[in-house]
């Protein structure tokens, strides 16, 4: 029996991961997305590691969306971009700040044998303060003390 | 001697870094940049959230220039 067919097979287009591109509207899938989370997170219904999980990927999409709108975009960020960037960072980092205090106190399953240790996620949730005001934060801090501080590294 | 562009450059790597390691990393590269950030901040007389917000429009160009196909 021949396990091939010397038929040609019409070629099919290669998918290419890269290939997929985010539009605006994907800001409202990340924010549905986290508002979901949010209600789980809410209601304590599920084990705190499967609302972990939920959360990781809920910031998984938030990151891709964000490195294209906010980072490799051709263009600047659109000031809705910006407006939706703020909201829903703000939003997970809430999210992270109150499963973190819960992970932290969490004795039933040792969560290194699911691969998550606190140090990990915690930083995590650092990187999304961290990020709130690197974008978004410290507004009385001036164009002119932006341009100071950029010289001092850049010269 | 390391020149003011190296630190630069070596905070954005380091930020890069840390926001692409796996989980299992994150911890340790996150501590790695915030080390960075402060010994920076504090040799230029900075406070570190001024240093990381500055940089900003530094790191946007750094990752696309890292990720142009």
């Amino acid at each position: 029996m021949a396990a091939h067919s010397s038929v040609d097979q019409p070629e099919l287009p290669t998918l290419i991961h890269d290939d997929y591109s985010v539009d605006e509207r994907d800001w409202i899938a990340v924010k549905l997305l986290c508002e979901e989370i949010e209600r789980e997170l809410a209601e304590r219904r599920i084990h705190l590691l499967r609302r972990l999980a939920s959360f990781l990927a809920c910031l998984t999409v938030f990151r891709r969306v964000e490195k294209h709108r906010m980072l490799v975009n051709s263009g600047d960020a659109s000031p809705r971009d910006k407006t939706f960037h703020r909201a829903i960072l703000s939003g997970l980092s809430g999210m992270g700040e109150m499963l973190l205090l819960e992970f932290e106190k969490h004795t039933e399953i040792d969560p290194v044998h699911i691969g998550l240790e606190f140090g990990d996620v915690s930083a995590l949730v650092d990187e999304l303060r961290h990020d709130l005001h690197m974008w978004h934060g410290d507004k009385s801090m001036t164009k002119e003390r932006e341009t100071e501080v950029l010289d001092a590294l850049t010269k | 001697m390391r020149s003011r562009n190296d630190d630069l450059e070596r905070l954005l790597s380091l930020l890069y870094a840390a926001k692409n390691s796996p989980l299992e990393e994150r911890g340790q590269s996150w501590d790695a940049y915030n080390s960075e950030l402060e010994r920076i901040a504090k040799k230029f007389g900075f406070a570190p959230h001024e240093v990381s917000r500055a940089i900003r429009w530094k790191y946007r160009d750094y990752v696309k220039a890292r990720e142009k196909p």
